[in-house]
């Protein structure tokens, strides 16, 4: 079945992908780190270059590329960067940013029921023999599609069965500023 | 226009096969995000006599964002504008992807059993409602009669 993207019709054509979650879902970033992406970031730009957090644009935007191609050939998605503020997280004010959703339980599909669904998209988990799954924090039956959970936690800290604010725990127990410092560090 | 959502086909399905009591909700031909709606006021209310016309849109974004329903029959409320707009959380700030048409129907019939003048949105109905509650009942239930068809 086609993705949340193309479900809602949201998202271009560039960026469709064949199937919900999985690699699909990760070539969507891929695309957004092509170098073409980054190198329109002029030399002057520096407010740019402080987003990517690049000391040098291209150089570096391929290494990242790069490890990211890799990191998704192993099939891990341990996205360390926030490379896609500006594209995908339009206000980041109320959201959750992406560290955040790396943080995420991934729920393996056979701790899925047959005919479960997702309760933002209603697809099937099972339709997607790849379903890329997470669980949120609140509750043990919370689980949503990734993309599906993506969308709407990028603009909003709630969540959408129990309304939690999944950014009130999350400060009890890490501390938000050494997290910062370590995302410095990896582009460092 | 982009292919419908399997989520609304899904909902929409449901409402038909399975409908929520006192609500009928009938997706246009021609633009299946658009519906017709028919909501029986709540018995014990002011509006119970009566079978209001609304219309519900399900906009691009659907379920990111809430659906955009409005009152066709003029209707006495404090929560309730002289256009029909809705003053209700859910359809606001504390809409939820979770929620479904139906469920925000089911929360729109409640509000009409439940008015609340002191969130209005129609602030003259909502002056009238804490003024002289009794009073505003019974013009509440004469624009039933008036405006709404009979159940």
């Amino acid at each position: 079945m086609s993705n949340y993207n193309d479900e809602h019709g949201i998202g271009n054509s560039q960026t469709a992908t064949p199937a919900r979650g999985g690699v699909g879902h990760a070539s969507q970033f891929l695309n957004l780190v092509s170098p073409e992406h980054l190198s329109r970031t002029p030399a002057g730009d520096s407010e740019s270059q402080l987003d990517l957090g690049l000391e040098n644009g291209g150089e570096i935007s391929h290494q990242i590329a790069q490890q990211l191609l890799s990191a998704v050939s192993e099939g891990g998605l341990e996205f360390r960067t926030d490379l896609d503020d500006n594209e995908m997280f339009k206000s980041p004010q109320k959201g959750m940013d992406q560290a955040y959703f790396d943080s995420l339980e991934r729920i393996n599909k056979k701790k899925i029921r047959p005919g479960q669904t997702c309760p933002i998209c209603a697809s099937e988990f099972l339709e997607d023999p790849y379903p890329l799954l997470v669980r949120l924090p609140c509750h043990k039956n919370h689980v949503f599609d990734l993309e599906c959970a993506t969308s709407w936690l990028k603009e909003h800290n709630t969540c959408p069965i129990c309304r939690t604010e999944l950014d009130k725990p999350k400060k009890a127990v890490a501390q938000p500023d050494s997290e910062e410092d370590e995302d410095m560090a990896f582009f460092g | 226009m982009a292919s419908l959502p399997k989520r609304i086909i899904k909902e929409t399905e449901r409402l038909v096969s399975d409908p929520v009591p006192g609500i009928k909700a009938v997706p246009h031909e021609d633009n299946l995000r658009y519906f017709d709606v028919l909501m029986e006021g709540p018995s014990s209310s002011p509006y119970e006599s009566g079978v209001f016309k609304l219309e519900l849109f399900l906009p691009e974004d659907y379920p990111m964002v809430a659906p955009k329903v409005r009152f066709l029959t003029k209707i006495y409320h404090p929560n309730i504008d002289r256009l029909g707009r809705i003053c209700l959380d859910v359809l606001k700030s504390n809409w939820s992807p979770a929620l479904q048409i139906r469920t925000i129907l089911l929360s729109i019939q409640a509000l009409l059993g439940a008015p609340n003048p002191d969130d209005p949105l129609a602030n003259e109905v909502a002056e009238d409602w804490k003024k002289d509650e009794s009073n505003a009942i019974e013009t509440a239930r004469e624009w039933t009669v008036r405006y709404a068809d009979k159940k």
